[in-house]
């Protein structure tokens, strides 16, 4: 089970990355298809998710369904947010700000996930 | 500490019937064929007995075999829950199957020019001419521009990935919060059958709209304050904020819908409960989502107030009002735009609409008498409203309110029915009481309540689908069809694509309500209010009339579409607003001589012209440099007859 959680985290946390990338160099076409889709429907929530609740509060079905209603509300609160200050809504700030707080928070999950799995 | 029910607990004696989830997809599969061919045909001009029986057996297809085995005895909540997510995803395909490659509602204009502006600009609250309410509410344009962003897909296609996600989400967790409120799955299914019934849900919901992104993400926000009320620590309130916050930036309704909702819950909770964690969590979310929706109206959305009340719902209530006291007539139901609704679907609906008030007493009754929950209190005092919220579509402009909150009073009207439909599928009546049925009968003796359940839920399913989009509106239109459309034509759209190319983005256009739509997102013109720019269509000459309105409105072109002279406007029954002559109760088709004078006029250029569709520069009359009353003689008439 921590395993299993920790490696999901670390592929989050990958993918997030390689969105940020993406965002900033030429890449295939449908790679940017899937890193977009994964960062603003699922990622974002799940490394949320596992960061607050890092034990077996909720069960996998719960923890999908909770991932895409907070990855999906997360994109918009990021996306009004960048489209009121300077910086704009762009493909770049846009995947560096989902991408951090997908990264910042899959690697506190990670500790989490670890710590309340020794407790 | 007790960790609540809130996923679906499988019954111990029933597991996941591959079999019959294989049966039914492929039901449903079918159903969205034959709906293609449907809507195909209809694009080709079909005749509309043929293609609506298409249509019609489509849907049945999709409705009945989900409804029939979700609400059947010993199946896995997990099945019936996945079914919901596979009914709500179908009745959306459903909808996109009529509009495949672009938006074509009239509320999609509005928002796919939100996000064409964030796009182009990188902000938000850019100006929008279709609805300047929606600039201000950025949630779903911002979000689809972002999508849009990162993916590199077209603004159609991530609009429809992000409805779509939308409506897995409001489908699976109105089922889970509608299983908490009954304590029961079959229930639960039940309530998502009657929710999928609401008039609105097959085709408006499906739009790419702000509202169908703000209610599934205030499902979420309910199901998941009922799911973590109990756990310790800032976790639920940080993700239920973000999420509230994300409604309050998406629509308005939705948002004090929300806080309202959360009230109640908070009050039943106090009422019933007294006490403890939850109430405190509830109260304090019901707080920040009142608190969030008020600020956001009065501090940024200013103009949504006048657009809320004194546009929409105070004119709404008082005509109801003089309806119901007699002052004025009521509206002539099932007629628009010259056509009338096929008699069977005048019954079917009306069938419906007698279906759930007959058993909404029951319901309520059986309601009441459960264990005193507060999520049921909610629903109960929900549904109690439904049969009020029916009295405004007497009124002429009554509809808006009348449809558009079937969208919230199903989720409470589900929830006490699909108490009822569980009920009735599992007690027998003996001579004096009800009973349960005896496990070893149950097989038999339910199958009959069962099929019975499922085709009252179909039934009324069918009532609010006829109930909720005018016969004419619910099959793609034929191009260039014979009478005045109700739909942008492909011609529109290359006119304005052509204006934005030739002219640039953000002219003053003046146009029809239908084609304004087009220019304002293909064209990204500026088109001005049709409120104030159907006099100088509708006038018989180049008066002063014509030339005080362009003046005043700074319209510089103006795009004549000639396909008006060739019918009545359908619904909602005007070619520009509801403030034209005539509006509402057409009897005869434009007049041909009131476009005609754009031609012959000595101070207009034609810029474009198809045959139908013409463009008129009319900036010489806008900047005053020519004034048509004292110019020279009339040019050749050039008008395609």
């Amino acid at each position: 089970m921590k395993r299993r959680r920790l490696l999901l985290l670390s592929g989050t946390g990958l993918a997030a990355a390689l969105t940020v990338v993406a965002a900033n160099v030429p890449v295939p076409q449908a790679l940017r298809i899937a890193l977009g889709v994964l960062i603003v429907f699922v990622l974002p929530g799940f490394a949320i998710l596992c960061a607050l609740f890092p034990g077996p509060q909720l069960s996998p079905g719960e923890r999908l369904l909770a991932s895409v209603g907070t990855s999906l509300a997360m994109t918009v609160y990021v996306s009004v947010l960048l489209g009121t200050t300077p910086m704009g809504l762009s493909q770049e700030w846009l995947a560096l700000t989902l991408g951090a707080t997908t990264i910042a928070a899959s690697v506190l999950a990670g500790i989490r996930t670890r710590y309340a799995d020794e407790a | 500490m007790t960790r609540p029910v809130a996923w679906p607990q499988g019954h111990e004696d029933s597991h996941i019937q591959f079999k019959w989830v294989s049966l039914v997809a492929l039901c449903t599969a079918m159903g969205l064929g034959s709906v293609a061919i449907a809507d195909a045909a209809s694009r080709q001009g079909g005749d509309y007995v043929i293609t609506s029986v298409f249509f019609w057996v489509g849907l049945l297809l999709i409705f009945a075999p989900i409804a029939f085995r979700i609400l059947s005895n010993n199946v896995h909540p997990h099945e019936q829950l996945a079914l919901v997510v596979l009914l709500g995803v179908a009745l959306y395909v459903a909808k996109l199957l009529g509009s495949p490659d672009a938006f074509t509602g009239t509320d999609e204009y509005v928002h796919l020019r939100n996000t064409q502006d964030i796009l182009r600009t990188q902000h938000v609250f850019n100006s929008n001419p279709l609805l300047p309410t929606a600039a201000f509410y950025p949630g779903l344009g911002a979000a689809t521009a972002g999508l849009a962003d990162l993916t590199g897909l077209s603004p159609f296609v991530s609009g429809v990935l992000i409805i779509g996600a939308g409506r897995i989400l409001i489908s699976a967790c109105f089922f889970l919060v509608a299983e908490r409120a009954t304590g029961s799955a079959r229930a639960a299914a039940g309530a998502s059958l009657v929710y999928a019934a609401n008039p609105l849900f097959l085709f408006w919901s499906s739009t790419f709209a702000y509202e169908n992104l703000a209610l599934p993400l205030a499902a979420f926000v309910i199901w998941w304050l009922g799911r973590v009320r109990q756990e310790a620590g800032p976790g639920p309130q940080i993700v239920a904020t973000v999420a509230i916050v994300a409604v309050t930036v998406t629509h308005h309704v939705a948002g004090f819908a929300l806080a309202a909702l959360l009230s109640a819950w908070w009050l039943a909770e106090l009422v019933i409960r007294r006490s403890g964690a939850e109430l405190r969590n509830v109260g304090f979310m019901a707080a920040v989502a009142g608190v969030s929706a008020l600020s956001w109206l009065l501090l940024v959305a200013k103009p949504a107030q006048s657009y809320l009340f004194t546009n929409n719902l105070v004119p709404e209530l008082q005509q109801t009002v003089s309806v119901l006291t007699g002052r004025t007539p009521p509206r002539h139901l099932f007629t628009s735009g010259g056509h009338v609704s096929p008699a069977w679907e005048i019954v079917a609906s009306f069938g419906a609409i007698s279906v759930l008030l007959l058993a909404l007493p029951l319901a309520l009754y059986l309601a009441w008498t459960q264990r005193p929950r507060p999520a049921l209190a909610v629903a109960i005092s929900v549904a109690v409203i439904y049969p009020f919220t029916l009295l405004p579509r007497l009124a002429p402009s009554g509809v808006a309110i009348s449809g558009r909150s079937s969208e919230y009073v199903f989720a409470g009207l589900g929830c006490v029915l699909g108490l009822l439909t569980a009920e009735a599928t599992w007690w027998r009546r003996t001579r004096r009481r009800l009973r349960p049925v005896p496990a070893a009968r149950t097989r038999w003796f339910g199958w009959r309540w069962v099929a019975v359940a499922a085709a009252l839920t179909t039934f009324v399913f069918v009532g609010g689908v006829t109930i909720g989009t005018a016969f004419y509106e619910r099959l793609p239109e034929s191009a260039n069809p014979p009478g005045y459309p109700w739909s942008v034509q492909p011609d529109v759209v290359s006119a304005s694509q052509w204006s934005r190319d030739q002219l640039g983005i953000n002219q003053r256009f003046a146009a029809n309500w239908i084609d304004a739509s087009a220019l304002a997102t293909y064209g990204e013109q500026d088109t001005v209010n049709e409120n104030y720019i159907w006099p100088i269509f509708f006038a018989d000459t180049m008066d002063a009339t014509v030339v005080q309105s362009i003046r005043s409105t700074g319209v510089r072109y103006l795009l004549v579409d000639w396909r008006m002279i060739r019918g009545v406007p359908p619904t909602p029954g005007y070619y520009f607003s509801p403030y034209e002559p005539h509006a509402g109760n057409y009897k005869q088709a434009f007049s041909a001589g009131a476009l005609q004078k754009f031609a012959s006029a000595a101070c207009t250029r034609l810029i474009y012209d198809t045959g139908s569709i013409q463009i008129f520069d009319v900036t010489l009359i806008e900047n005053g440099s020519c004034v048509p009353a004292l110019s020279g003689a009339a040019r050749n008439d050039r008008s395609p007859g």
